[in-house]
């Protein structure tokens, strides 16, 4: 046997590898998409009632504490305070975190809210860096205002965490926009009696969107391509990627720009990790572990009807940089938590969660990147056929591509937030579009990811926001 | 080169694709097309009970054209009227949906082995209720899914019967969290038909969680007659229990109440001397402030805290106590005293709220704003 041909059937050995690997990926997708139906059938079912309505007139509710860290927020600061502020649920405060902004986010703040300092009698119960000084508003009485010099966004939620006075915190970013009847939604789970210790709301894209006041009017797909790809990633993500999990012992990720806490075991967890780039991840696996440590029963869904609205990047350079970050945080997170995999004490997050991440999840970029170069290699050297190369991108893309149209079935079933035929119709052309060249890039600002962590970056890097305004339509 | 099994999936999932890309048409297209037609419904339905209120339909014709329609829109017809409507107009409504198809279906459909069917059933059952769903509703109320439960609950409000408070309040003791404080804001709307089994079950109840649910409603109702049943309370050997009376008893000012709460001031747990503190001064107790005074000394902060707290509350004999601590006899009542002093108004009703996920209070951790003004 000469070179060439064993060359020709190693080649031939890691593409058969590489379709494999896919048609098992993509099969616990399906089966993920399988769990979610009659999950969202369930919280649909849920959702659309009356008894909330109710609630709201009773102290049934618990109250709320909601958190927004804000960084260098000069420009939305104010609509996005009032837009908490007036958010529907009986019974909440804001704490607004201001992380040592450069910019005159605090300065915007005193002046619209007519804030006035207060000696801090807060105990601190998470360390925290420095508090400059606690502010109370003299025109809305639900508002404090912690003024802390920069320690990142996790420190300043943990900021926050100190200072809620209520059981329930919920984490939001100040440029996200919550629904006015999410808070409601989101307290479901606890009005129903399930033993929830964190929960999540599902994140949709408010690029172009008609927005007033900071709250979203008018849901449209975004208006640039790029933001507009990622619509369907986003429906994927949320409405089987997570609410899926929720009948296999509960979610790994609850997204730092919408989430609802039990303060108490957030406090037990010493809060977020100041030291992680995905603190919202890392905070969800500490949270599984230290209520299976405890052996107290507990949930962690996803309830798909509460919405937030969060701003998508809309240029290569900030995506390219987020999709980075995620994914070293997603192999950072893994490889800290390692010594849950396979433990029984963690029950499914040890046996599932915790393999899907590191097999599906994590090294999902490597292995699609080999079949896309093994499939070249295998062409051009006679390893493999036109037709297996057909078959692989079938099983790598089209079968991809069938699961995100099936996302799509289920919101068209559901909540139907696309209802304009122009609407619907490009989200359809994005989800055919998005295996052609975008899927790719992200492989390889994913790669990089491994790079980053590889060399220990710990940066966010620049996250440029656009803001409401260009939003607005 | 190509497994034949490789080759049956790629049809196979070419097949599907396509079979997705219609489902997706087919549904986006079938539920505009439903929603659309769900509208013109249910415009046409309110236009029905419009004209019905407006005397200008019979009953018994107005049936006749709601029969037509689904039970989605009768059912949303049914919430949205009840919610604008009160009095004769609400009972109108009530009375003409009683006379539709749909409404004699009901019982059946919250039989349904379909936990979502029986939600639909139970949500319309609970506002339309007619003394013959009592059982039904006792059995909907041991409903397996929580939501039915929930729904259930709220047709006492309908059906004032004490077998269903009855039942209702083993359901709040049987819960926790924000279900439990559901169940007992239902509970506490019909305050007349709960105290009688409170009473009944405060004085037979042995049980410390029931105990405990029993008093926080108790607290909640007010009524004087509970007054009796809850003091013994107060001397129980469980420290939860104690809490729970402690607090309860703010509701009830009365000397009977005050001389047991001083007594608490000199309880073995320190939660239980906080509460008391608390309580005293919501109800105001002028007689206890010798004893608030003397609790100003306690070892333990939060009881300092309280006892300062309902000083203030007492008003301007209670203000002139505090001001009168001195420094000399003990330095921690005299922080305490000054710090109470100089709390803002704002301050004070937070330290008096305050909250946690099972609704019981007041909370032992200090206001975010807790700070001298």
């Amino acid at each position: 046997m000469d070179v060439i041909q064993v060359l020709r059937q190693a080649v031939h050995s890691v593409d058969v590898a590489v379709l494999w690997y896919f048609l098992a990926l993509n099969s616990a997708y399906a089966l993920l998409i399988a769990l979610s139906v009659p999950e969202m059938f369930k919280q649909w079912q849920e959702a659309t009632n009356d008894d909330l309505e109710r609630s709201m007139r009773s102290d049934a509710l618990p109250p709320i504490s909601v958190l927004m860290p804000a960084y260098n927020m000069e420009m939305n600061i104010v609509a996005s305070v009032r837009a908490q502020l007036t958010l529907r649920y009986p019974h909440h405060e804001v704490i607004v975190i201001n992380d040592g902004s450069t910019d005159d986010t605090i300065g915007r703040l005193i002046q619209e809210f007519d804030l006035y300092e207060v000696p801090p009698a807060i105990p601190r119960r998470l360390p925290t860096s420095h508090v400059r000084g606690y502010y109370r508003s003299r025109k809305a009485p639900d508002l404090l205002v912690v003024d802390k010099e920069n320690g990142g966004k996790a420190d300043a939620l943990n900021a926050g965490i100190s200072a809620a006075r209520f059981p329930l915190v919920v984490c939001a970013d100040a440029d996200t926009m919550i629904a006015a009847d999410a808070l409601l939604r989101l307290a479901r789970p606890f009005l129903l009696g399930d033993p929830v210790v964190a929960s999540g709301g599902t994140i949709r894209i408010a690029n172009g969107c008609q927005i007033q006041h900071a709250r979203v009017t008018g849901p449209r797909m975004p208006k640039s391509w790029l933001a507009a790809l990622q619509v369907p990633e986003y429906l994927r993500a949320f409405l089987f990627g997570r609410v899926g999990w929720n009948r296999v012992g509960g979610n790994l990720i609850i997204s730092g720009a919408f989430g609802i806490f039990r303060r108490d075991y957030l406090i037990d967890i010493g809060g977020y990790n100041t030291g992680s780039v995905v603190e919202d991840f890392d905070l969800i696996i500490r949270l599984h572990r230290h209520m299976r440590e405890l052996g107290i029963p507990y949930s962690i869904p996803l309830i798909p009807d509460p919405v937030a609205w969060t701003e998508a990047p809309p240029d290569f350079k900030t995506l390219a940089r987020q999709r980075e970050r995620w994914h070293r945080g997603l192999i950072v997170a893994m490889a800290t938590h390692r010594d849950m995999l396979f433990r029984p004490r963690y029950g499914p997050i040890g046996f599932v969660h915790i393999p899907f991440f590191i097999l599906g999840e994590m090294l999902a970029p490597v292995v699609e990147l080999a079949g896309y170069l093994f499939t070249i290699i295998g062409i051009a050297i006679g390893a493999i056929s036109w037709a297996f190369a057909g078959v692989f991108l079938l099983a790598a893309l089209g079968y991809g591509l069938m699961l995100t149209l099936w996302a799509i079935v289920l919101e068209q079933a559901t909540f139907r937030m696309y209802r304009r035929p122009g609407d619907f119709a490009r989200l359809l052309l994005c989800t055919l579009l998005e295996p052609l060249g975008y899927r790719q890039l992200t492989v390889l600002w994913r790669l990089k990811g491994f790079w980053n962590a590889w060399r220990g970056t710990e940066s966010w890097g620049e996250m440029k926001r656009y803001g409401f305004e260009t939003a607005e339509t | 080169m190509i497994p034949k099994l490789l080759i049956y999936f790629a049809v196979g999932q070419g097949v599907l694709l396509v079979v997705t890309v219609i489902a997706l048409f087919a549904t986006h297209w079938a539920f505009v097309g439903r929603d659309y037609s769900r509208a013109v419904e249910l415009e046409r339905a309110r236009s029905i009970v419009r004209q019905y209120l407006a005397r200008r339909m019979l009953a018994v014709e107005a049936q006749a054209e709601l029969n037509v329609f689904g039970s989605h829109t009768l059912a949303a017809i049914l919430h949205e009227f009840t919610a604008n409507q009160s009095g004769d107009e609400r009972e109108a409504i009530y009375q003409l949906l009683q006379g539709t198809r749909w409404y004699r279906k009901l019982p059946d459909i919250a039989r349904s082995r379909f936990w979502w069917r029986r939600l639909r059933a139970s949500r319309a059952i609970s506002t339309l209720a007619a003394p013959e769903h009592l059982l039904l509703m006792h059995a909907l109320l041991d409903d397996r899914s929580p939501a039915v439960r929930l729904s259930a609950a709220t047709a006492l409000e309908r059906l004032p019967s004490p077998g269903l408070a009855a039942a209702l309040l083993e359901r709040a003791v049987a819960s926790h969290g924000a279900e439990r404080n559901h169940l007992v804001e239902i509970l506490v709307q019909s305050e007349t038909l709960v105290a009688p089994v409170i009473t009944a079950r405060l004085s037979q109840t042995a049980d410390n969680e029931t105990l405990r649910v029993l008093l926080r409603l108790a607290s909640r109702v007010g009524d004087p007659a509970l007054l009796t049943y809850v003091v013994p309370h107060a001397s129980s050997e469980s420290l939860e229990v104690r809490i729970a009376a402690a607090t309860a008893l703010r509701s009830f000012p009365h000397p009977q109440t005050s001389n047991t709460l001083r007594r608490l001031l000199t309880d073995r747990a320190w939660e239980v001397r906080a509460r008391a503190a608390a309580s005293l001064g919501i109800i105001g107790a002028v007689e206890a402030i010798g004893d608030l005074e003397m609790a100003l000394c306690d070892p333990n902060w939060w009881v300092r805290l309280r006892s300062a707290i309902a000083l203030r509350l007492v008003g301007p004999m209670g203000v002139e106590a505090l001001r009168a601590v001195q420094a000399e006899i003990d330095r921690y009542a005299f922080d305490m005293a000054q710090y109470v002093l100089c709390l803002d108004e704002g301050v004070m009703a937070e330290y008096m709220g305050g909250a946690t996920l099972d609704g019981s209070s007041p909370s032992m951790t200090a206001p975010a704003s807790a700070m001298a003004s």
